[in-house]
């Protein structure tokens, strides 16, 4: 099968590979995270009950959405599911925005820990990918790839 | 660790386009709630006082749990174990003033100039209510803002990024004088607008108080950080200047049934008496503290009941101080200055915040109802 690859802007570094998880609904990752770091759990379920990935556990998945919402502790939890490698491997979205690209940018500079996270590509092509899929995220280039 | 801090600052800015870095005059940090989901944040925060850095503007932080009332809470204050420590640091680096609300303190920047804050219900107050400019910047490059005294010249730190995009018309069947209608109104423009600005037509005689309630609405249901209101914003003496005179992308009504709708999505229907009813998400200013304890004067809390009027530390003393301090004393109601999201009250949980809605597990009524409820119970009609 023909790897299909979508371009976008790299927000942070690192290359990593994971099953998708994709969502049209915009995701507050403190809503979604903040949870499962209060009890340390092993897997991350997201917490936010609003949300369609209610209690899916989104641990080591490429979670690909359109863009970031909610309150601005998104940035150190983020970092802190990165730290503890808890949570997703990598994020893809149409558009991001610094606050959540402080998370990975910092748990690269602070714990020489990698997160790619890319936006900037069209989210009726993300939105095509289904979940499960196996999707390579190259963030120092800021491409995706869909294996 | 300052050349950490700036390579944060910069990085972030080299990817979001910013041909420079500017000065700020004011920040205002999340990082401070001491809970054990920021051990990362708080091991670099930790390294910051080590290497005797300090912030080099005026900078606030976040609400704190209130030693008032450790008795009252003492299952949840055992969950803050960073939080000894992280005061610690933050007053070694120069950050004190605690509260969701920093411009009801002396940290209120004036129209146009830059800052970096986060608290998204404190950046959209600041942009929309102040006039003053900073981008949803997160714990950590907030501090490393506040060391550097420089931010990344991207964003909203640009006239022509601060154009509105979305204008919403309210239908005149909403009573805009109702407080919790606003609120509702701001989940509905938080869900729609997304990370876009909203310009709201039909809002007449806005107070401040309520522009940062349906603020903060916005802001969690959202990634919304500026709203232009005509004629009350200072940044939209009418609807041409606050879409810096272009055509608005869509036009969007907002009806009572929006309201309905993002209540019955947001709510938590608990049917048992609450444990704990909490007003006052973003903390209230004293105007409406002032105003709630009035609505409480000769009203008794029912005993097994904690109702909590969150508000700054400041606002705090000088009620207690106040002739309104027989009402505190004889309604039974708890002045505090904790947050009522990070602070995580028990359960059933009532309160009249969109923004404690929308995050803790809680039924969200209005004011009054608040009121009827703490005073007669849950059967109350």
């Amino acid at each position: 099968m023909l790897t299909k690859i979508l371009k976008g802007r790299s927000l942070s570094n690192g290359i990593v590979e994971g099953e998708a998880i994709v969502t049209k609904q915009p995701f507050s990752i403190s809503a979604a995270f903040i949870f499962a770091l209060v009890q340390n759990s092993k897997k991350c379920k997201v917490g936010d009950r609003t949300h369609e990935l209610y209690k899916k556990d989104v641990k080591d998945k490429i979670l690909i959405f359109p863009y970031p919402i909610g309150t601005t502790t998104l940035g150190f939890v983020l970092l802190e599911t990165i730290v503890r490698k808890m949570g997703p491997k990598a994020i893809v979205c149409e558009k991001g925005d610094s606050l959540m690209s402080s998370g990975a940018v910092a748990a690269e500079i602070f714990f020489d820990l990698k997160f790619p996270i890319i936006d900037q590509i069209d989210f009726s092509e993300l939105e095509k990918i289904e979940n499960n899929t196996i999707v390579k995220v190259n963030g120092d280039e800021g491409y995706i790839e869909i294996l | 660790m300052l050349s950490k801090l700036l390579r944060l600052i910069v990085k972030l800015g080299d990817t979001f386009g910013a041909e420079k870095l500017i000065e700020i005059s004011s920040a205002h940090t999340v990082l401070n709630f001491g809970l054990n989901f920021v051990n990362a944040s708080a091991k670099v925060l930790h390294q910051m006082a080590e290497d005797n850095l300090k912030v080099k503007v005026r900078t606030t932080a976040d609400p704190i749990i209130d030693i008032d009332y450790a008795d009252d809470l003492k299952a949840i204050y055992p969950m803050f174990t960073l939080h000894d420590q992280m005061m610690k640091d933050l007053d070694q680096i120069g950050v004190y003033g605690f509260t969701c609300t920093p411009y009801f303190l002396d940290n209120k920047p004036k129209l146009g100039v830059h800052c970096a804050w986060s608290e998204s219900s404190a950046v959209i107050y600041l942009n929309s209510v102040l006039g003053a400019r900073s981008n949803r910047e997160g714990g950590l490059v907030d501090l490393a803002c506040a060391i550097t005294g420089k931010t990344a010249y991207h964003g909203l730190h640009l006239t022509e990024n601060r154009k509105g995009q979305i204008l919403f018309k309210i239908s005149a069947d909403i009573n805009l004088s109702n407080v919790f209608n606003l609120t509702s109104i701001g989940l509905r423009i938080g869900e729609i607008a997304g990370n876009k600005i909203p310009v709201i037509d039909g809002l007449k005689n806005m107070s401040t108080d309520n522009l940062k309630n349906l603020g903060a609405a916005s802001a969690s249901t959202g990634a919304v950080a500026l709203i232009h209101v005509p004629n009350i914003t200072p940044e939209a003496k009418d609807l041409n200047e606050a879409f810096q005179y272009d055509k608005p992308e869509e036009t969007i009504e907002i009806s009572m049934e929006d309201l309905k709708e993002v209540r019955e999505k947001y709510s938590t229907e608990w049917t048992q008496t609450p444990q704990n009813i909490s007003i006052g998400c973003p903390q209230l200013s004293e105007e409406e503290v002032k105003n709630l304890l009035k609505k409480l004067k000769g009203k008794e809390i029912l005993p097994n009941i904690n109702f909590w009027i969150c508000t700054n530390t400041k606002v705090k003393e000088l009620i207690k101080k106040s002739d309104f301090n027989d009402i505190l004393i004889s309604s039974g109601v708890k002045i505090t200055s904790l947050c009522p999201v990070l602070t995580p009250l028990p359960r059933p949980l009532t309160t009249n915040s969109a923004k404690t809605c929308f995050y803790s597990l809680a039924s969200y009524r209005n004011l009054d109802e608040c009121i009827k409820i703490a005073t007669e119970g849950i059967n109350a009609d």
